[in-house]
């Protein structure tokens, strides 16, 4: 009859659920984020993709994609197998396969790549190497700096300067 | 009476309030054949000293009665003591319990006739143990990564370093206690311009976290910081970060999410990778209410 009597022989409240399992209904997708806000210094190495949405200063080194987001600024020399630029990026890029600068993207420094893809009105001062990578494994000197020494024989090598 | 149990009241536990459930939880034990010997912890009573008396009268199990504040009182020193930790939550907040797979209440003592252990990793900052996490807000310091870079909010933010869930950071991604990992938060505070007649106004809001796996760090600030280890304030410029592998064995229940097999938790970093997968897409979603929070 009087059902709404509260039990008082708990001190917590019984109708409490347990925590919420996280995500249970997401497929968690496998790439660290440097997320807008967050800045980094140093050397930063994964295994996996990477997404940058921050500030990064210093070497990138990745096995996996990198996608630079469009406030992302990058002041580092990045190593990466596949990379997805609509950043800015200070430094030398070595892409074992594919990069493809948005036409937000801002590089300034060597890109070396097996295959790149250049959307208009991106910009890009430095050099490009594109061709199958026998390759300049190692990241390369920025070419302020390599002005004095013989140029390497790539497959096929261009020298882009753009501005939109 | 099993000498081989003892049990620790909380300090609140006294209360009239308590004593009902106090003497459900005790008749339950007792007719499962786990009572033992009743502790009580007080303001002016050394819980350390109370609980190695327990050891040394020959304890094996300690089993934690009262809420997660309680288990939390003791973390600091535990993991050091040849016993197996069991928990008894009788009053909010039991976030901790809820993680372990423990029922509030009565129910618990089934969990803890069941005698399912689980060993846990445990973290330290400096001397100090923790199960759960480190938590600094609002702050610019920074955490030097497994010796490899530096990681800080740009312009001010939260740092959460996580050993067992998330618990302080409620909807933050779940941390992996079997991984020997520690799970790193950086959630920065972005300023942002409102689009109103009051636009001279700026306001600040919570951006998206950044998830890395470390095994030690070091915490950094010009500044001194407040930090929250397992909510045990603590103060100061430079702290150090450490995990311990299998260093805690506590008694969970069948529903526990203590690994990256549970909902949310992290996937397994890579034994050769300085910085593992995370899952930041997930996290986008799983906790939006908490990136909803203005400041003034």
């Amino acid at each position: 009859m009087f059902t709404n009597a509260k039990n008082t022989d708990t001190p917590y409240p019984t109708d409490t659920p347990m925590m919420p399992p996280m995500g249970s209904s997401l497929a968690p997708q496998a790439a660290t984020l440097i997320a807008r806000g967050v800045k980094v210094e140093g050397e930063f190495k994964s295994q996996g993709d990477v997404v940058i949405e921050g500030d990064v200063q210093g070497t990138i080194n990745t096995v996996g994609t990198l996608t630079v987001g469009s406030e992302a600024h990058i002041k580092a020399d990045v190593t990466a197998d596949e990379a997805i630029i609509s950043g800015t990026v200070d430094g030398n890029l070595t892409i074992k396969k594919q990069a493809v600068l948005h036409a937000s993207a801002r590089i300034k420094g060597d890109l070396t790549a097996e295959r790149i893809t250049v959307e208009s009105g991106a910009a890009l001062e430095g050099k490009v190497q594109v061709g199958s990578p026998s390759i300049q494994a190692s990241v390369k000197p920025r070419s302020e700096d390599v002005k004095s020494t013989p140029e390497p024989s790539p497959v096929k090598a261009v020298s882009v300067e753009t501005e939109k | 009476m099993n000498r081989l149990y003892a049990f620790l009241y909380d300090d609140f536990l006294s209360a009239p309030s308590y004593q009902k459930i106090l003497a459900n939880i005790e008749t339950r034990c007792s007719i499962l054949g786990i009572q033992g010997r009743v502790s009580r912890l007080a303001i002016f009573r050394s819980a350390r000293e109370l609980v190695e008396n327990l050891v040394m009268d020959g304890a094996q199990t300690v089993v934690v009665v009262g809420n997660d504040k309680t288990l939390q009182k003791i973390m600091w020193f535990l993991p050091d003591l040849p016993v197996t930790v069991g928990y008894i939550p009788v009053a909010e907040p039991f976030g901790i319990a809820s993680l372990l797979g423990i029922p509030p209440g009565e129910a618990a003592c089934d969990i803890l006739a069941a005698r399912r252990v689980e060993t846990l990793d445990i973290g330290k900052v400096d001397k100090r143990y923790f199960l759960t996490e480190v938590l600094i807000q609002d702050t610019k310091a920074s955490v030097r990564v497994d010796k490899q870079f530096n990681i800080s909010a740009k312009h001010a933010g939260t740092i959460s370093i996580r050993n067992l869930g998330s618990i302080a950071m409620n909807g933050g991604a779940m941390a992996n206690a079997k991984d020997g990992w520690l799970e790193l938060a950086v959630e920065p505070i972005l300023p942002t311009e409102r689009k109103s007649r009051f636009s001279f106004l700026k306001s600040l809001k919570r951006g998206e976290e950044t998830l890395l796996k470390l095994k030690e760090g070091i915490i950094e600030s010009t500044e001194p910081v407040d930090l929250l280890i397992d909510g045990h304030p603590i103060n100061g410029f430079k702290f150090n970060l450490g995990v311990i592998p299998n260093k805690l064995k506590i008694i969970t229940g069948r529903n526990k999410r203590l690994d990256s097999s549970s909902d949310g938790a992290l996937p397994e970093a890579p034994s050769h990778g300085i910085v593992s997968a995370t899952q930041g897409h997930l996290h986008r979603v799983a906790s939006w209410w908490s990136k909803q929070r203005m400041y003034f």
